[in-house]
């Protein structure tokens, strides 16, 4: 498929630690296709940073290791390829944004300099040239270029995690993965921040995925959406697919739990009862069965994605369809 | 799934240290060595073969033999025996300077850390005034103005310790002082002394038993460097120091008089610092945990 | 620092003040007649009230740099601690620049390939020569390389040679503090949040090691570096004696055996005067390197110093 720049499949995850053997990614694939913001959602410890991670090649490779899967980035499989190929990628063709941007930026460098930095990493440019481009990545951001040459500590976090952006974007990147990038930020600041994103998602046309356990963040921002759960997706498909039909008891689960919706009455939230399996020992049948208010005996097997119509998976023996209980 | 469910609290916590203590194989050995000396020290009339001070010019100088395992010094003493001896001598320096200046440090520590402002303004010129000399220097200093001997090398070493260590607990004190706990006993309207002993003190405690347990190695290196000048033990006292800095006239055709005296410093010292090491790295999870 | 060092005046003072023995008969000797030892009190007027003794003391020692009079060789102890002092200076800096940079490269190497097998025997080494009495390590050193193997001279200072084995012993010694401060810092900042983003740019392993991560860590460490020239002095104390070279340490040691007050403390100012200048300097630098530091100074545009909270 022609238009697709990114392919994930059946990537598996461990990591080999003092008390045994932790599987936090399972068996996931999806697609990200040229242009289109995929969502990760999932409960913090679902395992989504840790798929970001592989992506860009930066897992903590002693204890972590992947044991199984492809990671198909413009016909190429990333997981087979060495360190030099995956640094002239990183921040290049595949940028990464995390989550707190109060400790993101090298403290001691001007911040100017650092995006700098990865515009002559990548590009054989003077540092004049690569100073006038990182200016201009400012101005993109909305900060005012001359700006440049102060140190990290004189912005507050909006300010940085604006900076971050500069910086992921400065080589044209076709794929940036966000993760979690307005979670540690303000209400008001992090409405600016989305905004931020969207604009330069029309201006640039890069693809993107974006992890979150935020459902406002998902509509606001995504074409299509992948649930995650325990390592495993247990849903996927385009936006309007999952929140209109909502198919999984958890997804299902998740937006019962949100304040002020409307299926919970107003009056009492309604959280979904017990926690994440441990993920040393995980059970081979539905990892969602013990918390799951429908569980019935057929839930004791393995269960595997299943279409339940135009691209709409599901990992479950018997999914709600149409908002049903 | 993870054995250890927690039952009361206290003792779970001293389980999961001991237990992360005892992956540390060094630390571990470190602990056994130093048990090893201490009971070598309590019962060296029962080991040594000989007296400490039994002369005999006769035998002076000999080498390493079966009669004298680490051989003979230049009064005809046994080294070996003098070394067993040499282990009263440097723990009970060590652990008595380090007692004494951990007590005096942790109150100045604590006071200046809890009521900040002026007190701790001008304790900590003062402390700054001690640190500007070295604390060798200084306990140099002060064991020559005393004379000599080993009370005044207790005396000077503990001294010497202080400024140090009140520095690293008022650091400590002051931290705790910003959490909330803290304000929360000053609310209910505890006594200060109450406060800082009660509540602070059991919070900062595995900080302070691993630099006691460090300064009790650093007590023992400054006594022998003391002793090596002639400013500590006198002779006849069989410290290890002072053993070395006599067998220096004959390290050239004798050098066994100075490297087993310093074999055994070094040894103990090394113990020490694994055993504390060990004790850190049990202790600090546990802190992260909270 | 006026007050600190009027403070460590104050206390070689005091402890001058407390020897045993009557500095008159010190100088006059044990046999000196009664009437002698009154006449020299009085001329040295010994008899003062405290502080203005003490007053005088620094009023001599400020003014005509005079810190008082040998009791063994009557002559000025300025004089003999001028000659001797550029010596001690030498192999102090020397040791310090040997123990920094034997640190900071095992420390750098030990916390980017941490649990390797680099690691742990940087570790080991670190830890045993931190166990190791300097004055042992010396003489051991002086037994091997100057006895046995007879490559280096054992005593005496007629070159440059001469200062090798003692500058090693120092070195080696001091190098455990640096080692394991280094470490320490850089394995705080390798865990920091802006080496992964570093990382995520696609910078190279090496580079950032350079750039990002030794830049922040290298403020603790020196800090730590001013400390160690002081225990680096101290340790001179002995490797002096031990190698026989003629600074600072062996005369003060020597003025130990020998019961010289006058010359103990001044010795011990004069040493802890130069580690405070020291320690000035490297506040200093560390101004120049912390950018926080450095835009406080810009925006109120003076240079005064600020003192750095332990």
């Amino acid at each position: 498929m022609s238009d697709v720049i990114l392919s994930v499949k059946n990537l598996s995850v461990e990591y080999r630690v003092e008390e045994g053997i932790v599987k936090a990614v399972n068996d996931v694939s999806f697609d990200v296709k040229y242009g289109e913001t995929l969502g990760l959602v999932g409960e913090t410890g679902a395992g989504k940073t840790t798929i970001a991670l592989a992506i860009m090649g930066l897992l903590p490779v002693p204890p972590a290791i992947v044991t199984q899967g492809a990671i198909s980035f413009e016909g190429e499989n990333l997981l087979r390829k060495n360190e030099k190929y995956m640094r002239s990628i990183r921040g290049n063709k595949i940028s990464m944004i995390f989550q707190d941007p109060m400790s993101a930026l090298n403290p001691s460098t001007y911040v100017g300099e650092q995006i700098s930095e990865v515009i002559m990493l990548h590009n054989k440019v003077s540092k004049a040239k690569a100073r006038e481009m990182a200016e201009e990545t400012l101005e993109m951001v909305g900060i005012p270029r001359n700006r440049y040459d102060e140190y990290p500590h004189k912005f507050s976090g909006g300010m940085r995690q604006r900076v971050i952006i500069a910086t992921a974007l400065a080589c044209n990147p076709n794929l940036l993965i966000a993760d979690e990038p307005t979670t540690a930020l303000d209400v008001t600041i992090q409405a600016q921040i989305l905004e931020l994103m969207e604009q330069l998602k029309e201006k640039k046309g890069t693809s993107n995925i974006l992890i979150t356990h935020d459902l406002g963040v998902i509509a606001r921002m995504c074409n299509r959406v992948a649930v995650i759960y325990a390592g495993e997706i247990v849903e996927i498909g385009t936006l309007r697919q999952v929140f209109k039909n909502t198919a999984h008891p958890y997804t299902k689960g998740l937006f019962d739990a949100l304040p002020g919706s409307n299926l919970s009455g107003g009056k009492r939230l309604k959280p979904i009862g017990g926690s994440m399996p441990d993920p040393i020992s995980l059970p081979e049948h539905c990892k969602f069965a013990s918390r799951c208010s429908r569980r019935t005996d057929k839930c004791e097997q393995c269960v595997k994605l299943t279409d339940i119509g135009d691209g709409h998976l599901v990992r479950c023996v018997s999914p709600l369809c149409g908002g049903e209980v | 799934m993870s054995s250890s469910v927690s039952r009361s609290g206290r003792k779970s916590h001293f389980e999961l240290f001991l237990r992360r203590f005892c992956r540390n194989k060094l630390a571990v050995a470190g602990f056994i060595f130093i048990v090893f000396i201490i009971l070598v020290a309590i019962f060296a009339p029962y080991i040594a073969p000989y007296g400490y001070d039994d002369q005999n010019v006769s035998i002076r100088l000999q080498e390493p033999s079966s009669e004298h395992w680490f051989g003979t010094d230049d009064l005809g003493r046994d080294v070996f025996s003098r070394m067993i001896y040499g282990a009263r001598v440097s723990l009970s320096v060590g652990i008595s300077t380090t007692t004494i200046s951990m007590f005096v440090a942790l109150i100045i520590g604590m006071i200046s850390g809890y009521y900040g402002g002026r007190t701790d303004n001008i304790i900590m010129r003062i402390i700054d005034i001690f640190l500007a000399i070295p604390s060798i220097l200084l306990s140099i200093a002060i064991a020559a103005t005393l004379g000599g001997g080993i009370a005044s090398m207790l005396i000077a070493i503990s001294i010497g310790a202080v400024p140090g260590v009140s520095r690293l607990i008022r650091a400590q004190v002051m931290a705790e002082c910003h959490k909330e706990y803290v304000e929360a006993a000053r609310v209910t309207r505890a006594s200060d002394f109450r406060i800082m002993f009660k509540y602070i003190f059991p919070n900062i405690s595995s900080v302070f038993i691993v630099t006691f347990t460090m300064g009790v190695a650093g007590g023992i290196l400054n006594a022998s460097m003391l002793s090596f000048i002639g400013l500590g033990a006198q002779p006849p006292t069989p410290e290890w120091g002072a053993m070395l800095s006599n067998g220096r006239e004959y390290i050239r055709d004798y050098p066994y008089l100075v490297t087993y005296p310093g074999l055994m410093i070094s040894l103990t010292v090394f113990a020490i610092n694994m055993f504390g090491d060990g004790l850190r790295d049990a202790l600090d999870p546990k802190l992260k945990g909270r | 620092m006026i007050v600190v060092l009027l403070g460590v005046l104050f206390i070689v003072f005091v402890l001058l003040d407390f020897t045993p023995g009557d500095p008159a008969r010190q100088i006059l000797g044990a046999f000196a007649d009664e009437k002698d030892v009154a006449a020299k009190r009085q001329e040295l007027r010994l008899d003062d009230p405290f502080f203005v003794r003490f007053g005088r003391y620094v009023y001599n020692l400020v003014f005509h740099f005079d810190l008082g009079v040998s009791y063994r060789t009557k002559l000025p102890v300025m004089q003999e601690i001028a000659t001797r002092f550029p010596i001690t200076m030498l192999i102090g800096v020397l040791g310090l620049v040997v123990s920094v940079v034997i640190g900071l490269i095992t420390g750098v190497i030990s916390a980017v390939r941490q649990y390797s097998w680099l690691d742990k025997i940087c570790n080991v080494f670190a830890v045993i020569f931190h166990a190791m009495p300097n004055f042992w390590l010396a003489l051991e050193l002086s037994l091997i390389f100057a006895l046995k193997l007879k490559w280096l001279p054992p005593t005496g200072y007629k070159g440059i040679e001469y200062l090798i084995l003692p500058v090693a012993a120092l070195g080696l010694n001091g190098s455990t503090a640096i080692f394991r401060q280094t470490r320490s810092s850089m394995l705080d900042v390798i865990r920091e949040d802006y080496i992964r983003t570093a990382k995520a740019k696609g910078q190279s392993e090496f580079k950032i090691i350079i750039k990002h991560e030794l830049r922040n860590a290298l403020m603790p460490v020196v800090t730590m570096v001013g400390n160690s020239l002081g225990t680096i002095i101290a340790g001179s104390v002995v490797v002096e004696s031990i190698f026989s070279i003629p600074g600072l340490g062996n005369y003060m040691l020597q003025a130990i055996n020998g019961r010289d007050y006058p010359v103990i403390q001044g010795s011990v100012f004069v040493l802890a005067f130069m580690i405070c200048v020291f320690n000035l300097l490297t506040d200093i630098i560390y101004s120049f390197i912390d950018p926080q530091l450095q835009s406080q100074y810009q925006s109120k545009g003076s240079t005064r110093k600020r003192r750095i909270n332990a």
